[in-house]
């Protein structure tokens, strides 16, 4: 390995450019050229290609080109490394949800249209779908558990839906987590069966499932099946 | 298998005639008790297969006899683990009878007793499994999937129409969450709180909000 000086290896922008591959803009705000984004890189490649198991520190440093020493000045533990790209991660399609839920009217347009942009935002990158959706289980109970917060960062947003029922006031008080939750466990059902790229085949199934509870099953139909 | 092995416990070595296959089924049953409660307790990285045999009062060779590593072991636990709580949800589910809020509540008495019964086997199948990573293949799917009796004839007895296809599943799937968080907080804690919440989340598409409330506060 080589020394523990900056730059120990020349920045490779083009190969880091392709990764994530997407259309997301990933390559702009993930590969700048510093190492604790080189390894967050190289995290990412490994947890895709190996899994989270196979993800040790030497895997992460071989592939960002960096020693052991520096991946310890950014990071105290594997674990660490994962959270951060998972948060990173997790910010950019934060702001992609923001950006969309702003631009419908309706809700539960809104609803579909969040929904197509995280489909697409995982389908674009199978790499991150799988640091995001089915890793966070195997990295252990505690990675879990922030996983299932940032899942139900979703709820109030799906909860604004229940005015639009007659029994607004008789919704159990968890409908939405269970709503959620299910959503994101078809989702990372299909990133496991190495079906990322087909992510956006499950919009509709999964609107009418989101919106039936609020609309009733014809309205929820008309607006998943809405061109 | 809690039984047996203090059945076995009581028992003095030699001063009975134990016929072969009862004593290699409650090594097997020890081994598998052992697994479970060792990867409950220290996390699934954090057990050998020494820390196994000793736990089980057993040998390696005893060990290798009947699985070829850890995982093999872990996993063998996971799938009786399974087979023995969705059997007997289907139990409950049958004995209550086709009106469908009655049988949900039975259901979901059954898994939520079953639990706290075995709350190693709950922590380790539910928290420590995924740890094995791609060795699970698609078990978490069809452990889950295999809880599909609670909702049998939902659909026929539901007040709400024109139900997507699969909601079942979609169901399943979000009882699931529900459940995994609760045992993610610690234990399935407070139980009549979760109990409310299941039974209303497994109605709600069926019979509505309203309804799927009343009964979930029953």
């Amino acid at each position: 390995m080589s020394s523990d000086q900056p730059g120990e290896r020349p920045e490779q922008p083009d190969e880091l450019a392709r990764l994530p591959h997407g259309r997301h803009g990933l390559s702009a705000e993930f590969v700048a050229h510093n190492q604790s984004q080189r390894l967050l890189v190289s995290l990412i490649r490994s947890v895709a290609a190996e899994g989270y198991n196979a993800t040790t520190i030497t895997a992460i440093t071989d592939g960002a080109g960096v020693t052991t020493r520096t991946f310890y000045k950014y990071f105290d533990s594997v674990e660490a490394c994962y959270l951060a790209a998972f948060d990173a991660a997790v910010e950019l399609l934060g702001a992609r949800l923001a950006q969309v839920f702003g631009s419908a009217e309706d809700w539960p347009l809104q609803v579909r249209a969040c929904l197509a942009t995280a489909l697409d935002f995982f389908s674009a990158s199978p790499d991150l779908a799988r640091l995001c959706l089915t890793e966070p289980f195997v990295a252990g109970p505690a990675i879990a558990r922030h996983y299932q917060e940032q899942v139900e960062r979703a709820v109030p947003f799906l909860r604004a839906g229940r005015e639009r029922s007659a029994d607004a006031d008789s919704f159990p008080p968890t409908t939405e987590r269970g709503l959620i939750g299910s959503i994101a466990s078809q989702i990372g059902r299909k990133v496991s069966a190495g079906e990322a790229e087909r992510l956006p085949d499950l919009l509709a199934d999964l609107v009418q499932f989101a919106l039936t509870p609020y609309l009733g099953a014809a309205e929820a139909r008309a607006v998943a099946l809405a061109r | 298998m809690a039984d047996s092995l203090s059945e076995l416990s009581q028992l003095t070595p030699g001063a009975h005639p134990l016929r072969r296959e009862v004593v290699v089924r409650h090594q097997l049953e020890r081994i598998l008790t052992a697994v479970v409660e060792l990867v409950a307790a220290r996390g699934y990285r954090n057990v050998s297969v020494a820390a196994i045999v000793k736990q089980a009062g057993t040998s390696r060779l005893k060990f290798y006899e009947n699985f070829s590593s850890k995982e093999d072991c872990f996993l063998a636990a996971f799938d009786a683990g399974i087979e023995a709580a969705s059997g007997r949800v289907a139990q409950a589910c049958e004995a209550a009878g086709s009106e469908l809020p009655a049988r949900v509540g039975a259901g979901i008495d059954a898994l939520l007793g079953f639990l706290a019964e075995r709350p190693a086997l709950a922590r380790a199948c539910a928290l420590q499994a995924p740890s094995l990573g791609a060795a699970m293949g698609d078990r978490r799917a069809r452990a889950i999937a295999s809880f599909a009796p609670l909702l049998d004839g939902a659909r026929e007895s539901a007040t709400v129409s024109e139900l997507p296809a699969g909601v079942e599943e979609s169901v399943l799937d979000g009882l699931y969450w529900l459940l995994y968080d609760a045992l993610l907080s610690g234990s399935p804690e407070p139980v009549a709180e979760l109990r409310g919440a299941l039974v209303e989340f497994a109605l709600l598409p069926f019979l509505g909000p309203a309804s799927a409330r009343q009964a979930g506060a029953l």
